[in-house]
Order: C-alpha cells, then sequence, then structure tokens
C-alpha cells in the first residue's frame, strides 16, 4: 500500500470517526465497560486458579510407613515415590518430628501427656506428599496404596476435598470462557452498529466508488480502521484502569478479608497485565475489524 | 470496443426483458447515441455494459476482453476502462470539485504528483479551473455535470459512457455539455450516449443505434433522433 493511499485511508476513518463523534465514543465506551468486565474476569479467574493451586498444594497426601522398615528402606520407598509422575515433593516425617507437631497442637496436660511419650514413641514414621496437579490426585492416590504391605501400611488423602476444589476451578474457567466469548459479541454487535450508521450515511459515497472502478479493499479498508480506531480506544481505557486499578483493588479485598487474607496469597499484578493487556489490545483491534468488516459487506454489491 | 453478440437480459426478480437477441459492435474512437422510450432496454444496455448486471444470454467484448467471463474481483478494473457520467451527476457532496476528480485518480492509484498536473488539465478542459475549492452544493447543474465529466476523463479512459447526460439541464447547458463530449470524442475517446434528449441526436448527427422493446430496430451511422426516421 502507497503511502497516499494510506494518508488518504486514514484521513477517510478519522473523518468518519469525527462526523459521527458522538456515537463513535459512545462505542468505544461500550468496548470499554466489556473489556473492563473482561480483563478483571480474566484476573479474577487467574486468582482464583492460583488460590486452589495453593490450597491443593497444601492439601497432600500422608503415607504412613510400616515401623518393620528400616531407615534405609524408608528412604528407597522415599525415592520411589518422588518418582511418580504428578508427586511434587516427598518429606520423610520422623517418629520424634510427628511428635513435636502434635505437641505443638497441644496445651496444658495435654501437652505434658504426650511429650513423657518420648521415650516410648507410639507414633509412626510417614511420608507427606504433595502433587503438582490436584486433577491428577487419583491417580496418585492409586500408586500410593498399591504400596500398602510394601513398606507402607495406611494411606490418608482428603480425596472430597482435593475433588471439590478441582471441580469449583473447573467451573471457573468454563464460566469465564463463556463471560469472555459473550463479551467479545458484544463488543462486534456494538461496533457492527456504529460503523453500519458511518456506511449508511456514506452510501452514495460508496456507489460512486464502485463506478469510478474501486476495489472492494479500497472501499473497506477505511471502515475498517474507523473500527480499529473504536475498538483499540475501547480497549486502551480498561488496560490503563487495570494498570492503575489491580493494585488498590487487591489491598481493598484483602483488608476486608482480614487476618483470612493471611492465608492465601493473591497474583501479582505485572503477571496478569503482561499476559492480559496485549490480549484486551487484540480483541480490541479483532473486534473493530470484525464490526465493520460485517457491516460494510451488504453495501459492496454494486 | 464494444460487442454485444447475440445479447439477452432477462431480470430474475419480475421476469422483465431488458433486451433480447442484441447483437451491435461499437468500434474504437466512435460516438453513438443509444435511443428509445422508456422501457426500450437503453437503460439496460448501459448497465450491462457497465458490469452492474449480468447478461443473462450471450457475450460481451469490452475493449478486447470478454466481459462476461470476468469475476467480482476483476469488475473494478474493467470499469477503470470507462469513464460514467449519470444524469443525477453522482457527486461527493462533502468533498471539492478538485477532490472528487482527485478521487478517481486516487482509486487507480496515482501519484501526489500526478493527481497535482492531472486535475487541472481536466478542469480547464471542462471550464472549471476556477471552481476548483467549491463545494457541489455550491456549483450549478451544468458545472456538477462538467465535474463529473472531468472526473471521468481523468485517467484518460478510452471509453466513456453517459447516462442521460442532459436529463438534468436547460438547453443551453446541455449543449454545452455535448459540446464538451464532442471534442472528448474528437481526441480519441470512445464515446456512448443514452439519451431521451432528441434535438440534441437530431442536431448532432452522430452514429443512432435505436432500441424499442428490447431489440435492436434502427443503427442509423449519421441518423436522428425522431419516429418518422426509423
Amino acid at each position: 500500500m502507497g503511502f497516499n493511499r494510506a494518508k488518504y485511508f486514514i484521513e477517510e476513518a478519522a473523518t468518519g470517526v469525527a462526523r459521527n463523534s458522538l456515537m463513535s465514543v459512545s462505542s468505544a465506551l461500550t468496548v470499554s465497560c466489556c473489556m473492563l468486565i473482561l480483563i478483571f474476569s480474566y484476573s479474577l479467574a487467574a486468582n482464583v486458579d492460583y488460590f486452589l493451586e495453593q490450597i491443593e498444594n497444601k492439601s497432600g497426601i500422608t503415607a504412613f510407613v510400616d515401623d518393620a522398615l528400616s531407615d534405609a528402606g524408608a528412604e528407597r520407598l522415599r525415592l520411589q515415590i518422588a518418582a511418580e509422575p504428578n508427586v511434587a515433593t516427598v518429606t520423610l516425617i520422623t517418629k520424634e518430628r510427628a511428635l513435636e507437631i502434635m505437641a505443638d497442637k497441644e496445651t496444658g496436660a495435654a501437652k505434658d501427656l504426650i511429650e513423657s511419650l518420648r521415650d516410648d514413641n507410639p507414633l509412626p514414621r510417614s511420608f507427606e506428599i504433595t502433587l503438582l496437579n490436584g486433577a491428577d490426585h487419583d491417580t496418585t492416590l492409586a500408586a500410593l496404596n498399591a504400596l500398602i504391605g510394601k513398606g507402607i501400611y495406611r494411606v490418608n488423602a482428603d480425596s472430597a476435598t482435593v475433588g471439590a476444589l478441582v471441580l469449583f476451578n473447573n467451573v471457573v474457567r468454563v464460566v469465564s470462557v463463556f463471560v469472555v466469548l459473550l463479551l467479545g459479541f458484544l463488543s462486534v454487535v456494538i461496533i457492527m452498529n456504529t460503523i453500519k450508521l458511518t456506511v449508511n450515511a456514506r452510501k452514495t459515497d460508496i456507489n460512486i466508488m464502485k463506478y469510478v472502478g474501486a476495489t472492494d479493499w479500497f472501499i473497506k479498508w477505511p471502515f475498517i480502521i474507523e473500527g480499529v480506531i473504536i475498538g483499540l480506544f475501547g480497549a486502551l481505557i480498561p488496560v490503563v484502569i487495570f494498570a492503575f486499578g489491580y493494585g488498590p483493588l487487591v489491598d481493598g479485598v484483602k483488608s476486608a478479608l482480614g487476618s483470612f487474607a493471611t492465608l492465601l496469597k493473591f497474583k501479582d499484578g505485572m503477571d496478569i497485565f503482561v499476559f492480559a493487556a496485549p490480549v484486551i489490545l487484540s480483541a480490541g483491534v479483532i473486534v473493530g475489524v470484525a464490526g465493520s468488516s460485517f457491516s460494510i459487506r451488504r453495501y459492496l454489491r454494486v | 470496443m464494444i460487442e454485444f453478440v447475440n445479447c439477452s437480459k432477462v431480470y430474475e426478480d419480475n421476469g422483465a426483458v431488458g433486451f433480447k437477441d442484441v447483437s451491435l459492435r461499437i468500434g474504437e474512437g466512435e460516438f453513438v447515441f443509444v435511443v428509445g422510450p422508456s422501457g426500450s432496454g437503453k437503460s439496460s444496455v448501459i448497465r450491462v455494459i457497465l458490469k452492474e448486471e449480468e447478461l443473462t444470454g450471450g457475450r460481451l467484448i469490452i475493449d478486447e476482453e470478454d466481459a462476461t467471463a470476468l469475476g467480482r474481483a476483476e469488475i473494478p478494473y474493467l470499469r477503470r476502462k470507462m469513464g460514467v457520467v449519470f444524469q443525477d451527476f453522482r457527486l461527493r457532496q462533502n468533498k471539492t470539485v478538485f477532490e472528487n476528480v482527485a478521487f478517481a485518480m486516487q482509486i487507480v492509484g496515482a501519484s501526489y504528483r500526478e493527481i497535482r498536473r492531472n486535475v487541472p488539465m481536466a478542469l480547464t478542459m471542462v471550464g472549471l479551473s476556477r471552481k476548483s475549492k467549491a463545494y457541489p452544493n455550491q456549483l450549478s447543474g451544468g458545472e456538477q455535470q462538467r465535474t463529473a465529466l472531468a472526473r471521468a476523463i481523468v485517467n484518460r479512459p478510452p471509453i466513456l459512457i453517459c447516462d442521460e447526460p442532459t436529463g438534468n439541464l436547460d438547453p443551453e447547458t446541455a449543449w454545452e455539455i455535448m459540446s464538451l463530449l464532442d471534442d472528448i470524442n474528437r481526441r480519441g475517446t470512445t464515446v456512448v450516449v443514452a439519451t431521451h434528449a432528441w434535438d440534441i441526436v437530431d442536431g448532432m448527427k452522430k452514429r443512432v443505434i435505436a432500441l424499442k422493446n428490447g431489440a435492436v430496430v434502427r443503427d442509423a451511422a449519421r441518423g436522428g433522433y425522431s419516429e418518422q426516421l426509423w
């Protein structure tokens, strides 16, 4: 595309935006609202995912070691478990450490009673196992159950909780995708309506262009650029709002949650921004191109 | 230059016959009037030449190219071989005279320099050099048609198609426009004019193709419009 043509297309697009300035601004703002919901839906989904990951990692599996197994045998078993595909960490809890943990949870006479067992410790050794992916919890559990009688005498796991968390996470993901698709569709429809107004106002011009020998693309470009201007402007506003608003929002949520907030870490704003900003800006461009292309198609058949 | 070979046009939506089994040839550099009463088929002939409508039968050759076989994407390039002038001028109202004419050159990708050189030449040729900054609503009907004419010839197309070019003009202005068309024809451009203006057709003594009920009823090398001459 030559410089003259590009200049002509941009001038025509700018004229189109300026001629319907009120409609263009209101369209861009409506797109902004959609994109704002989109970017915050995404950050909500990303945080929920992050929380669940933390919870899943904390709610691991405990495998109790047979007393008859030697320390060297227990170490071999630890390595064998660590080699399982979904296992993140395997920590051996010695009999002494188990007693300490139990004593720390109690106070007064109960604590004294537990500590009095130090010379005749009845607690077993165990492995605390954390997983890479909560969704594969059952597979790992089955692998550990297979070790019962081979150095392990019992395996404890809160399968129901992990299952519920994984299900909740999947529901959040599906809802997020649905919200993204719905808002994307709405944005396209909004831009289509704005461009339709411009196209309608320039029906005669388009007709003249066709008779003078303009190609469809020559006619389309200014409208597409107009759609891109509206879409990009509409997407830029929520990106800026997110850049400056996410931090204070997280702080607000943390203070509302009080001490409960210390249990979980929130996603870093920059982590979300580096992914979401280019996606939102690209989405603005895409809905702009799609909206204008759909609205002009009908008028090109001359 | 333009050749109809057993051409027919039947409108699919209402079954109306535009023209049927028409064969005619318009040579390079000719000046041709296409005349006939309303519904005779002359508008259909013009629309088919401009590829606004597709033939339902026969073959149309324009500038040695089979226009019947052209795909949608190739139509703009065929139209660039033809300048077009309409009865209602069809000017872009928010553009100046200069911009309206320059627009035809922008479409074919002309450089800024070419536009600066050729547009004033075309405006001078139609006698509008002093009105280049005016908008269409500041011009008389004759001046608007001159602008449309300048736009039609600025890319120097080999063919000029005029559909009732004097229909909205007073007789004096109409003759001025026809005189310009005659000048353009003398410079080698093939000119095809569909018109009802019998006085102009009679006065100019050019080739006349008369249509009636969708058929060519007369093709005279130096004809007139009136019924008794048919």
